[in-house]
Order: C-alpha cells, then structure tokens, then sequence
C-alpha cells in the first residue's frame, strides 16, 4: 500500500518537474532526471515527451487502479451489532442460565459483532460475520460463508453458517432485531448448537401474493459445547441436515423446521459425575489402584460388614440375632443391582427436532409463536417448549406479554435411585456402619438431584417494554416471573453447579419461583 | 382498458389522498420504470414486496432492482406509508433481520428525484420512486394498482 502511494507521489512529482522545466533547459532536466547520463542533445526532447507521456499513462493507470479499489470497496457492506444485556435476579445463590444471577450484570450476556458483505463477481457473494460474547474468550465466526446466486430464485450458501432451528436462530446475538432482550429461553435454550460448516440451498417462489423459501442444509460440527445457556453437557462432533420451509403472506409469517442429528459426545461432565457418584472412579492408577468409592463400593462393604457382624454375633452364640444381619447383608447384596449407572450423555446419540413458528406484524399489533419438540437420545432431556408473545406498537414504545413453557418428555431416561433401605434398629450401636448408610443416601440423592437438574420443566411470564428512541437504537426493559414446579430446577440452578463446582451443599438451593429484571441497549450500524 | 382507466383513476386518488401540507402540496408519488421495462402497472403488494426484497421480480419476469430514497425525504415517508405501510423505525427493524441472518439489504438509497432517474434510466431492470413528474425519455411511470 505504501509502496503504491509513494508511487503515484513520485510519478506525479516527476510530471510537475517536467512540465515546469521543459520550457528553458532540456539538458538540465534531461540529467535530473535520467542521472546525469544523458546530456543536451536535441533528442532529448523526443525523449522527454516519450517520458512524459509514459508518466502519463502510469499516473492514469494509477488512477485507474485507486478508483477500481474504490469501486469494489463501496460495494462492501460493514454491518455491526451492540446488545448490551444486564439483569438481576431476587433469590441468593441462584443462576438463571441465561445469564442472570443475583448480582446486577452488564456482561454475561452482552454481545457484539461485526459483519461484511463483499461481491466477488456478480452473482457471488462473500459474508463473514464474527461476533463475541463475555461466555468465549475469543471472537467466534458466525457467519463465513460463499454464496452463489444461480438464478434469481436459488441461491447456494457454502462455509460456516447459523442453524436456522428457529424464527430468529439466524440473528439471535443482535438484540436490535426482536422485541425481548433475550430470545425465550423455553424454546431457544432447546438448540443443540448455534454453527456449523455446511452447505445450504435457498430456493424462494411465490403462489399468487405467498412468498415461500425453502432451505434445506446438511452439514457438520466439530469440537463444539453442547450448552444450555452458560451450562456446558459436553463436547461434540456432529453431523446433521435439515430443513427450513418459510410462508410469507403479507404481514403473516409462517415457518416449520426439521432437523436431524448424529452426535459424537466427548468429554462429557454427566458422566463422569455419575460414574464416580455411582460405579466410583479410578484416581490414581496402577496395582492396586487407588479407587473413590461409588454407590456400589458402599453398599459391598455395608454387606461386608453385616455379614462380619453376622458372623461375630453368631460366633458369640446368638444364632437368632445372628440370623437378623444375615438377612440384612442378603438384603443390601439385593438392593445393589437397584444403582445402576445406565443414564448416560456420552458416545453416540442421535437428536431430532421438530418445529414451528407463526408471527403477525402489522402496523401496531406484533405476535409470535414458536413451538419445538424433540431432543437428543441417552439422558439429555426431550423436551417439549413454546412460547407466545403479543406486542402493541404506541409510536417508538412497544409494551409486550410474553407466556412461555417447557416440559421435559423423557423424565424416564433419568430416573430417580430408590432410597438405599436397612434396618437402623441393627445398626444403633455399630456407628461405622450406620455412617455409610447415610452416606450411600447422600450419594444416591446427588445422583437424583442431578438427574433432576436435567429435568427442564418451567414456565414464565415476561412483562417488557421496547423503546426506540432512534432509528438505531432500542432500550429495553423487561420483568419476568419463572415458576419450576415440583422437583425441576428448569433453567434456574444453583450458581455453584453453573461455575462448576457443584457439590451437595449446592443442591439445597433449589426455589419454587424466581423473579428477574432485565434490560437491555442494542444498536445496529 | 376499463381497467387501466380504473387503475389511472385509483392512481390519481392514491396521490391526492393524503391530507398535504407545506412543501408537500405539490408533491405526489411516481413509480417509475425503466422505459425497455414492458410492465405499465403494479399493485401496492407487489411493489412493497418487491421493495422489501420478498420478491426479486416483476409480474412480468423481470428482475427487479429496487432504489429508494434517503429516509428524511418526504417522498420516502410518503412511499414507506402509503406502499410499504411501515416506519423508518419498523422498516429498520425488518432490514436488521435480513441483514444480519447474511440475507438481502435494504435498497439502496439516493439522495434525490434526480438521481433516481438517473439511476432507473440507466439500468434496465431498476424501480423507484419520485415526487415529480419525471421529464427523461428513458423512463417511464408506472400505474399503481390497489
């Protein structure tokens, strides 16, 4: 670029001179320029208009070139997005996975984002989009993709693309675009990824005054969270393909979506909480290796036990007492093939998910309405959630109600471990033992406990307000009510358990309803 | 014939409808054409669906280019309230979800009558709007259908 300015500078300067000069002394000139070597000869001349108009053509090739940059660099679009998210919530030590706790925050769920639209010939186009959060540490690239106009009907997309699973998938970072500061959480918080590397085809035509497009796209991912808001399951690959068919008929949107996944879970933190809550896990190997006990290590040395208690009581004569803790070892011998660690996240799972959408946007009256089902097979939860919203246009302020909801389908694929059951009136003066039957109980209520946090049933109520005080601009802000009946902790979970830390002392924490505040600043530019 | 004189009178009534004032008075609202285009007339729903890029065609199968004007013209305010039906406010609000799910822009938008006929003169498949009558031979306005 320098290399190139200084160019133009110095081929321009060289004209200056040589217009100025040409009039008095061709020699003078003839040896400033050429370095002396040439003297004042009448062929100089000759040589100066040569040279002259070589510089002119370089200086219009010059030109040629700076306007031609200029050319293609109007036609790149720079687009970019704000969302400043903040929130509080009203209960101590609770998280609400969208990024809410009990502590006023500007920054977990702010989000922010660049894009560019460039042409590379006339039917294909470049967009790259990369967007950052406070949750990843570096910038992601949504959007990168080629796309190939082939007709003005069809258009094929190529590179890294959004998953287009709901109404607003495709711009769920850029608050600007949707009445809420955050999309619901019921349904939105259903998607297994947000990108993926793939291809999609964009077919739009028309019946009469219906717009349809129909977006079919296969693809892969790779290495990506699993996550339910700032909640990591696990790491995946997967391979999956789908499809997006959208209804437009005036001020009415219509649009149902399928998708079908195969995942390849790795890393996944479920599982190894359950294995070592239940089977217990090898710390440090090697021979013998040093072991952590699980559920059914316990309940091996609590038979161990009563059947030495056995033994010792029947040793001393009393073959009738004796007789009670044999009965209780065959007992707890029984009960040990009740922990079975067979809920599992990892390997191969296949997900499927189905969904629709409906949205009216007149003049004053704005509604929408999504519905989703589906999941992924082992213990991630199936889900069934939806949500409404019904909004109200008054000049730049928009008053809106939104319902939503959320029940997990598939409770069964996480039961609950029945109770570890012994006879306490045999155990009263043996307090080894006695211990570890409170022990395998408190362990075998963290298995159902974090079983339960993937139990997801919840509904809510949003009472919000959007103002746009300028063509840019919105500022929101909204107060939303969540109720998780009976034992589901829905999306609103201890906040150890969210930074990872898990641990008895934060399953006690598990309310009935919650409240919360949100508001929100989003620009577009 | 009877239907373009209907068309022709629905036109006339769309333009004087509005309630003007100021230097509005002697505005109206022109759908011009390039003059190869072999389209006459246009309903208010295909023109917002064309401007809003729901369709890249005319009836007639030609590719369309939209062209608008900048927001703070008045012909702008009038054309997004009487054929689009929409606000600046609403209709950045549609373009911000087009855009950034890396879909269609906005039409572009010029400063001027002027230059949108300059611009729907030149280019073969252009629609836009003025408020005066245009005076170019390579244009030409077209009626708007309810």
């Amino acid at each position: 670029m320098n290399s190139t300015s200084n160019g133009i500078h110095r081929s321009l300067g060289r004209k200056y001179l040589l217009k100025r000069r040409l009039g008095f002394c061709t020699g003078v000139i003839g040896s400033l320029l050429l370095g002396g070597a040439v003297s004042c000869y009448a062929s100089d001349a000759a040589r100066i208009d040569a040279l002259e108009a070589k510089v002119e053509q370089l200086t219009q090739e010059q030109a040629n070139q700076g306007s031609a940059l200029e050319e293609a660099l109007s036609h790149v679009e720079i687009t970019g997005y704000i969302s400043l998210r903040g929130g509080k919530l009203n209960e101590r030590g609770i998280t609400y996975l969208g990024g809410v706790s009990d502590e006023l925050s500007f920054s977990n769920e702010t989000t922010f984002g660049v894009q560019l639209k460039a042409p590379v010939t006339e039917d294909i186009h470049m967009v790259l989009q990369l967007s950052g959060d406070s949750i990843e540490t570096q910038a992601e690239v949504d959007w990168a993709f080629m796309e190939y106009q082939m007709s003005s009907s069809l258009n094929i997309r190529a590179g890294r693309l959004r998953v287009p699973g709901f109404m607003v998938s495709e711009y769920q970072a850029v608050g600007y675009a949707y009445p809420w500061v955050q999309t619901p959480l019921e349904v939105y918080g259903l998607t297994p990824f947000l990108r993926y590397e793939g291809v999609d085809f964009r077919y739009f035509t028309s019946i009469g005054d219906v717009d349809v497009r129909i977006n079919p796209f296969i693809g892969s991912t790779s290495n990506q969270g699993l996550r339910i808001g700032q909640l990591i399951y696990a790491n995946q690959d997967s391979q999956f393909g789908g499809i997006d068919i959208q209804v437009n008929y005036e001020s009415v949107n219509v649009r149902v979506g399928y998708s079908k996944y195969e995942f390849d879970l790795k890393a996944d933190s479920w599982d190894v909480s359950m294995e070592a809550l239940i089977e217990g896990l090898v710390v440090i190997p090697g021979d013998p290796a040093i072991e952590s006990s699980g559920i059914v290590d316990v309940i091996d040395q609590l038979a161990a036990g009563a059947t030495a208690t056995a033994a010792t009581i029947a040793g001393l004569g009393d073959l009738v007492t004796a007789a009670f803790y044999t009965a209780e070892a065959e007992s707890f011998t029984a009960q040990r093939s009740n922990y079975l660690n067979d809920s599992i996240m990892g390997g191969e799972q296949e997900g499927e998910y189905f969904s629709v959408g409906f949205s009216y946007d007149s003049e004053n009256i704005v509604l929408m309405a999504e519905m989703i089902k589906g999941g992924i097979s082992g213990a991630f939860p199936n889900a069934k959630g939806s949500y409404a919203t019904l909004g109200y246009r008054l000049g730049s302020w928009m008053p809106h109600l939104t319902y939503a909801t959320l029940k997990s389908t598939d409770d069964s694929e996480r039961p609950a471990l029945p109770e570890f059951e012994a006879t306490d009136a045999l155990w009263v003066a043996i307090p080894d033992v006695a211990a570890g039957i409170t022990g395998v109980n408190t362990m075998i209520g963290l298995v159902n406990d974090t079983r339960n946090l993937s139990n997801p049933n919840q509904y809510s109520w949003t009472l919000g307000v959007r103002w746009d005080p300028l063509e840019s601009v919105a500022v929101k802000m909204e107060y939303q009510y969540i109720s998780l009946p009976g034992q589901s902790y829905g999306y609103v979970l201890p906040s150890a358990v969210v930074r990872g830390e898990g641990g008895a002392s934060g399953f006690d924490e598990k309310v009935d309803n919650v409240n919360v505040v949100k508001l929100s600043l989003d620009l577009v530019f | 014939m009877s239907l373009l004189c209907f068309g022709t009178v629905f036109f006339v009534s769309i333009v004087n409808a509005a309630p003007v004032l100021g230097e509005e008075e002697e505005e109206g609202l022109y759908v011009i054409v390039n003059v190869d285009n072999t389209i006459d007339s246009v309903t208010i729903n295909q023109l917002s669906r064309i401007f809003n890029k729901k369709v890249k065609k005319f009836e007639n199968g030609v590719a369309s280019l939209p062209v608008a004007q900048k927001s703070s013209r008045s012909v702008t305010r009038k054309f997004n309230k009487k054929i689009l039906k929409k606000t600046v406010k609403q209709l950045k609000y549609y373009w911000a979800r087009k855009m950034f799910s890396g879909s269609s822009k906005p039409p572009k938008s010029l400063a001027s009558d002027m230059e949108v006929v300059k611009f729907v003169a030149s280019l073969k498949n252009a629609v836009g709007y003025v408020s005066q009558k245009p005076n170019n031979k390579n244009v030409k306005v077209i009626l708007i259908e309810p």
